[in-house]
């Protein structure tokens, strides 16, 4: 019963979503071709997505800082500052301020691309890039990496040394919890704005023909909402917890 | 679970087009607007510094001004003291000036009156002189002659200013 009502849930997604795609992207991978014998395989929709946002991103800043002046700057512009002065007092909370200098770009550059990123699968028949595993990933693999190399450069061996604390013997348990932190920082942003478009489509599916008259949008009306909360919010939790594992190695606290 | 997604190149994409668009925002965006931010902290540093240092110009000023106005008020203070000193010295000399002059006209007044006084008790004496020769005259019905009765008369005349003056 619970299986036919699964498989039931699962034609309706599936039929709505197919209602909803008008690009007609392939369903397998692109295959991009071979190296070192390893097949190239991309998904098409977080490629044309992730420039559609990268686009969006470049776009507003580059107008952002046309409209920057120091006595008459636009609102663009001012919302801009807001943002960078947001995300300075945030890396000044949790760094010393010669140590979190550097981060500020890289931060501000998250919290844009993973915000247009997450407010693109709002759009009814565009897909987030952050809906996609991959790209999740990617943005926490930078986040570890950076944090690696950040508490090597700026603690040495005392960085490495931190594993073994308090016992030799918690070493495991401190590896376990390496791979979680960066595990569950992709799969909490994935999670968030997956489920997000699988309800929107579930509910283009539920209320019989708004899929195909109105092109979602009227489901997507009564979720928009909460969806749009929900990409600013996770944008901002990514963020955060980026600077905190990053804090954390660099102070070792 | 076979449609648990699977990684792929992907991954290495999305970290490149991370890259990419982070150095596209420094060059394009972020370096503009920054700089932007740093002028006008500049300028909103510059221009607390300049009240700051107006206020303290201004504090100073009202100090300045406090102690001329203190300055001012006791000099007036001093003026009006001397002034008034000055003018009690002047009134007690024209008192002092006024009291001699009375008293000078006082004295010049008991002058004349002794002077007026002797010289009606000589003009007395030689009427009573007269009289006394003419009465005397009179009775010895013979006219005296001063030069002839020179010592009777003086003698008379004697008793007379003892008598009158």
């Amino acid at each position: 019963m619970a299986q036919a009502a699964g498989k039931g849930a699962g034609s309706i997604i599936e039929r709505a979503g197919e209602a909803v795609d008008i690009w007609n992207f392939p369903q397998e991978p692109w295959h991009l071709g071979t190296v070192l014998g390893y097949p190239v395989d991309v998904n098409a929709p977080t490629m044309v997505f992730t420039w559609v946002t990268m686009a969006l991103v470049l776009f507003l800043a580059v107008l952002a800082a046309r409209g920057a002046d120091v006595r008459r700057p636009s609102r663009l512009a001012v919302a801009f500052e807001e943002l960078f002065e947001l995300v300075r007092s945030l890396i000044d909370e949790n760094f010393d301020r010669e140590k979190g200098r550097g981060l500020l770009a890289l931060m501000v550059t998250l919290l844009l691309f993973i915000t247009v990123a997450n407010l693109l699968g709002v759009v009814p028949a565009f897909s987030a890039p952050t809906a996609d595993h991959n790209t999740t990933f990617a943005l926490a693999g930078i986040i570890f990496v950076l944090s690696y190399v950040l508490g090597i450069r700026y603690r040495g061996g005392e960085f490495l040394r931190d594993f073994l604390k308090p016992f030799a013997f918690f070493l495991p348990v401190r590896l376990i919890e390496e791979v979680a932190r960066p595990t569950t920082l992709a799969m909490r942003l994935f999670g968030n704005i997956k489920a997000k478009e699988v309800m929107i489509l579930a509910l283009l599916g539920i209320i019989t023909g708004t899929a195909e008259i109105a092109g979602g949008f009227l489901a997507s009306v009564v979720w928009l909402g909460f969806s749009v909360f929900l990409s600013f919010i996770q944008a901002f939790i990514f963020m955060m917890l980026s600077i905190a594992y990053i804090a954390m190695a660099v102070s070792g606290e | 679970m076979d449609e648990f997604p699977i990684f792929n190149a992907t991954v290495l994409a999305q970290v490149f087009h991370f890259v990419l668009l982070l150095i596209l925002l420094r060059i394009f965006a972020y370096k503009p607007l920054l700089r932007v931010m740093d002028e006008r902290r500049r300028l909103v540093e510059e221009s607390l510094a300049r009240v700051e240092r107006d206020r303290r110009e201004a504090a100073a000023r009202k100090d300045e001004a406090a102690q001329e106005l203190q300055h001012a008020r006791e000099e007036a203070e001093e003026i009006v003291h001397r002034a008034t000193v000055q003018g009690e010295e002047r009134a007690s000399e024209i008192v002092e000036r006024a009291r001699a002059e009375v008293q000078r006209m006082h004295d010049e007044a008991r002058e004349v009156i002794r002077r007026e006084q002797e010289q009606a008790a000589a003009v007395l004496c030689e009427e009573v002189a007269s009289l006394a020769l003419m009465a005397a005259g009179k009775i010895v019905q013979r006219e005296l002659q001063p030069e002839d009765h020179r010592e009777v008369i003086e003698r008379v005349l004697a008793r007379a200013e003892r008598l009158i003056c």
